[in-house]
């Protein structure tokens, strides 16, 4: 983190602003600009630095850090309503409703107890709750609970749209998320056509849009059209991490139209991002899509193959290797136990905590 | 019971003219758009006919009339294309096929309600020898009337607009002929703007047929710095170079200037399109693959379905194909660029090696062929990826710039060659070379993985300095850091902290700890990992053999406490409320002891 003695911390955030979210240059420019924004002594220069950089963490897939510099922004906010309006994170809010309940470690009591705390602010301030009834459906959907899900999408669409709320490119590639777990696949296609034409485009539209799309054509099979979509997904995902969850839904895809060996290539080339997700629901997510890989390997007779030994490779270094290295289905075989054993123990947590058994059932589904 | 939805006229105005129009002039595009669809149809029905059009502004410029040579309109055609919103003329059964056409969604001449309380509009079709000439007069209320008008002698259209007071600005010449040049100025037929009786000329090319980009009837050698200048002019940037695009598909042809300074990669560059030799926009974005930031063009096209805000075309699979044709032109330049004039490409990549980086991750081949060129930071300095090949047989990097910072530091002394993939890009592409070319090994290093590398001390020593490492670990341990003892160059830095991505996450989400609420406090401890970062002490540093041996644990804890801080300091760390606490207490007692030791306790030295 060098510091141009110089610089000040607005013009490292403008500098920052030329780069794409995802990229850690544009990361490092805003750790850089809170370390020289405390320096300063301004609350207020502190509160927008950590507020550029919440954004770079809420868009660029660092969601541990995201919650972070939420809580440390609330607080100071709450503190100093002198110089900063709180209304400044409500729109901020959303994401995290969203990110809390991925982490199995957070009590159920600790996600109702921000989940009321945000509505009660943004009822303090007059603001719609369209936009935290957007965000709740997409918690319930990530906790397994699709009815619940759908109930305050409903409400949420009853409700008047204000600035807090999301935009239309956003609302529409959320509604696809919803459809897709309620296997709604053609009113999900139907849905998706105004962003597929470009006719609606936002930061992260159609990027989440693609993996919902692609999986309901594929449960109504009509996957021959899938690769030109599936690529053109891909590249608009595979520099930031925040679409961990996305890569994933597109190796089961691939896995799914026996497409192995780009399965694998993307496997191997995104495992960095399994390492450093800290959010259970994107790892179970990346160890599922991996491990039906892995099964979908085992299915074929087992042939020397350079990708596969790669993948093994790659794969051993994250789950260590077991006995009989020359022997690949004894590779194969271990690699199997290991992501089912990590797999299984993720979905358990957060099952447990979620109080069902959705992930657990998911398990041995073609896709999460 | 079926009900019909009833438009507000006046809103939908208000709609176009503060939502979906980004310039008030815009009633000029569209009454030229109008006017040169009508030649189009004309010349359908008379292939030899020359189209004109003329501006007449009022000689008090409070009005300015339109009038075109083209195939005029009908009384049934009146009621249905000028007063059926959405029914554009281009829609119906006019001469020829839609995408003969530019307008598409028969809202065009709303546009000029924004502008003037009424149209007025003079029309005698050319598709009957004996049609009658026709006044159509518009109002925003949504009323309209149609009459018989003294005769027109040529077939025709005229539009007449009396402007509003605040828009009195738009009316004067100077503005109209911006205006007409602006959207009208490649069109092949004579535009004349008339103002008292004098004749102006808008479009003044001498080829008049040909696009301005059009450089046929130069020498191939001064082809490109005509359209460097022509470049320049009209796009106002300094410009490094000018590429020919083509596309079938679509209909395209005109120029990608690469511009003569960085590109920015978060925002696509704006191109100057026209369709049908009428400007489209100035800012069309998606016209050009993704990766294509390095360029703004300058193109006319044919064939392809503009939105209808007018900024972008519609992103359909004639769109993708012709992204696809004038990527290849560019990719094609790139080519040969690397093949035939190398320097020139070193200067291209000192300005767009980001745009370039992009493109790469995209095309293999691409990759394979410019790979080699790319830019890279190593703690040696900066250096291409082939010239790291030449002197390493295996790819080294961090993935943050962080990492590769603290690596630095020592990577020199221990002989150690890292490249530095925070930067955009940079990490992918060394994992893609990993992929592209298995035979070169490209490793991902985190800072642990060089502090691993480091000299330990043998087992006598450890054991004998276990006291020392005891104090460190205490005073380490809120901060969840271990204390090392190890040997290394360069020997003047007495401690290296190492903190890994995890680490450094960590106590990012300690100091937002230390100020969060008490509802939140509980969710970010929740939120903590394992890791802990390293505080490694150079005993090959004078300072820290005689710290490691001196009997004064209570002194070895505040040098520690302030060698703690120092090294985040060094290492540009924010520091949290209780490190700079500690950085208080451990200069307070330090300075406390300085204070004894003149009284004649031990002294340091």
């Amino acid at each position: 983190m060098a510091l141009e003695i110089d610089s000040n911390p607005y013009q490292l955030i403008e500098e920052s602003n030329l780069l794409p979210y995802g990229s850690a240059q544009k990361a490092d420019l805003l750790d850089r600009a809170v370390v020289l924004a405390d320096k300063s002594g301004s609350v207020r220069t502190q509160f927008d630095a950590r507020m550029a950089r919440l954004f770079c963490a809420t868009f660029g897939g660092e969601p541990q850090l995201m919650l972070a510099l939420f809580a440390w922004c609330q607080s100071t906010a709450d503190k100093r309503p002198d110089i900063i309006n709180p209304s400044e994170l409500l729109w901020s809010a959303k994401f995290v409703l969203i990110k809390l309940p991925k982490y199995a470690r957070i009590t159920q009591q600790q996600i109702d107890s921000i989940q009321h705390d945000m509505v009660r602010r943004y009822e303090a301030h007059g603001a719609s709750l369209r936009g935290v009834y957007t965000s709740l459906m997409q918690a319930a959907l990530s906790q397994g609970r699709v009815p619940e899900a759908r109930v305050f999408w409903d409400k949420a669409m009853k409700l008047p749209r204000d600035n807090y709320a999301d935009c239309r490119a956003c609302e529409v590639s959320n509604s696809l998320s919803l459809l897709a777990s309620e296997h709604r696949y053609e009113e999900l296609l139907s849905t998706a056509k105004p962003i597929l034409a470009g006719q609606l485009r936002c930061a992260e539209v159609p990027h989440f849009a693609y993996p919902s799309v692609l999986q309901a054509m594929h449960g109504l099979e009509q996957q021959e059209d899938t690769r030109p979509l599936s690529n053109k997904g891909y590249r608009l995902i595979q520099s930031n991490a925040k679409f961990i969850g996305c890569v994933a839904t597109l190796i089961e895809l691939l896995v799914l139209d026996d497409e192995l060996i780009r399965a694998a290539q993307l496997v191997t080339r995104h495992l960095p991002w399994l390492q450093a997700t800290t959010l259970d629901t994107e790892r179970l997510h990346y160890t599922h899509a991996l491990h039906r890989l892995l099964l979908a390997i085992w299915a074929k007779p087992i042939r020397a193959a350079q990708w596969r030994q790669q993948l093994f490779a790659a794969l051993e270094e994250i789950y260590g290797a077991g006995a009989g290295q020359d022997d690949d289905k004894a590779r194969l075989e271990w690699l199997l136990q290991q992501t089912t054993t990590a797999g299984l123990a993720i979905a358990d947590a957060l099952d447990q905590r979620n109080a069902n058994r959705y992930y657990r059932e998911h398990w041995n589904l073609a896709t999460y | 019971m079926d009900h019909r939805f009833q438009i507000n006229l006046t809103g939908l105005i208000d709609l176009l003219s503060n939502h979906l129009y980004t310039r008030p002039d815009v009633f000029v595009r569209e009454l030229m758009q109008n006017a040169t669809d009508a030649i189009h149809a004309r010349c359908q029905l008379a292939p030899q006919h020359q189209g004109s059009i003329h501006i007449h502004l009022d000689d008090d410029a409070q009005a300015v009339t339109f009038v075109d040579n083209g195939i005029g309109l009908t009384e049934a055609e009146m009621h249905r294309f000028l007063a059926v919103i959405g029914e554009s003329s281009k829609r119906g059964e006019w001469v020829g096929q839609t995408q003969d056409y530019i307008g598409q969604f028969g809202i065009g001449l709303l546009a000029c309600f924004i502008v003037a309380d009424q149209i007025e509009l003079v029309s005698r079709s050319a598709a009957d020898a004996d049609a009658p000439t026709l006044r159509w007069s518009g109002r925003p209320d949504g009323t309209y009337d149609i009459g018989e008008a003294p005769p027109r002698t040529e077939p025709g259209t005229s539009v007449r607009l009396v402007c509003k007071p605040a828009f009195q600005h738009l009316f004067s010449l100077d503005t109209l002929r911006e205006s007409a040049q602006h959207y009208g100025g490649i069109l092949p037929w004579p535009i004349d703007l008339v103002h008292l009786g004098q004749n102006n000329r808008v479009n003044t090319s001498e080829r008049i047929d040909a696009f301005p980009w059009d450089a046929s009837h130069l020498p191939h050698t001064q082809q490109r710095q005509y359209w460097i200048e022509l470049g320049e002019r009209m796009l106002g940037a300094e410009i490094f170079d000018a590429i020919p695009l083509e596309s079938t598909v679509g209909g395209v042809d005109g120029i990608a200037f690469v511009l003569a300074r960085a590109s920015l990669q978060s925002g696509r560059n704006r191109h100057h399109v026209y369709l049908k030799r009428m400007l489209l926009s100035d800012s069309v974005d998606n016209l050009l693959p993704s990766w294509a930031f390095f360029v703004r063009c300058i193109v006319n096209c044919t064939d392809l379905h503009p939105t209808a805000a007018r900024n972008a075309f519609s992103e359909d699979d004639k769109l993708r194909l012709t992204q696809a044709e004038l990527g290849h032109c560019l990719r094609r330049y790139l080519i040969n660029l690397a093949e035939q004039e190398p320097q020139r490409l070193q200067q291209l990549l000192s300005y767009h090696h980001v745009a370039l980086k992009a493109l790469a991750l995209e095309d293999d081949e691409f990759f394979k062929l410019f790979a080699q060129w790319f830019p890279l930071e190593t703690n040696y300095g900066n250096t291409t990826l082939q010239e790291y090949l030449k002197r390493n047989q295996q790819i080294l990097y961090t993935q943050k710039v962080d990492e590769f910072r603290q690596i630095a530091q020592i990577a020199a002394a221990q002989h150690i060659d890292v490249i530095n993939g925070g930067y955009i890009y940079d990490a992918e592409l060394l994992a893609r070379h990993g992929e592209l070319f298995p035979l070169v090994p490209v490793r991902s290093v985190q800072p642990s993985d060089i502090s691993h590398e480091l000299q330990g001390l043998s087992p006598d020593q450890e054991a004998r300095y276990q006291p020392f490492l005891k104090v460190a670990a205490t005073v380490l341990e809120p901060f969840d850091c271990r204390p090392k003892l190890k040997i290394f160059e360069p020997a003047d830095l007495p401690t290296l902290f190492i903190s890994n991505r995890e680490a450094t996450i960590n106590r990012q989400v300690d100091h937002c700890t230390e100020v969060a609420d008490d509802l939140w406090q509980g969710v970010l401890v929740q939120l903590q990992s394992e890791a802990k970062s390293e505080l490694c002490f150079n005993f090959g540093h004078t300072l820290i053999r005689r710290l490691a041996q001196h009997p004064d644990l209570a002194l070895v804890e505040r040098v520690i406490q302030v060698l703690y801080v120092q090294s985040l300091l060094m290492g540009h760390y924010p520091l949290g409320r209780s490190e700079l606490a500690m950085m208080s207490d451990g200069l307070s007692g330090l300075l406390e002891w300085s204070v004894m030791g003149t009284k004649g306790t031990a002294t340091w030295h």
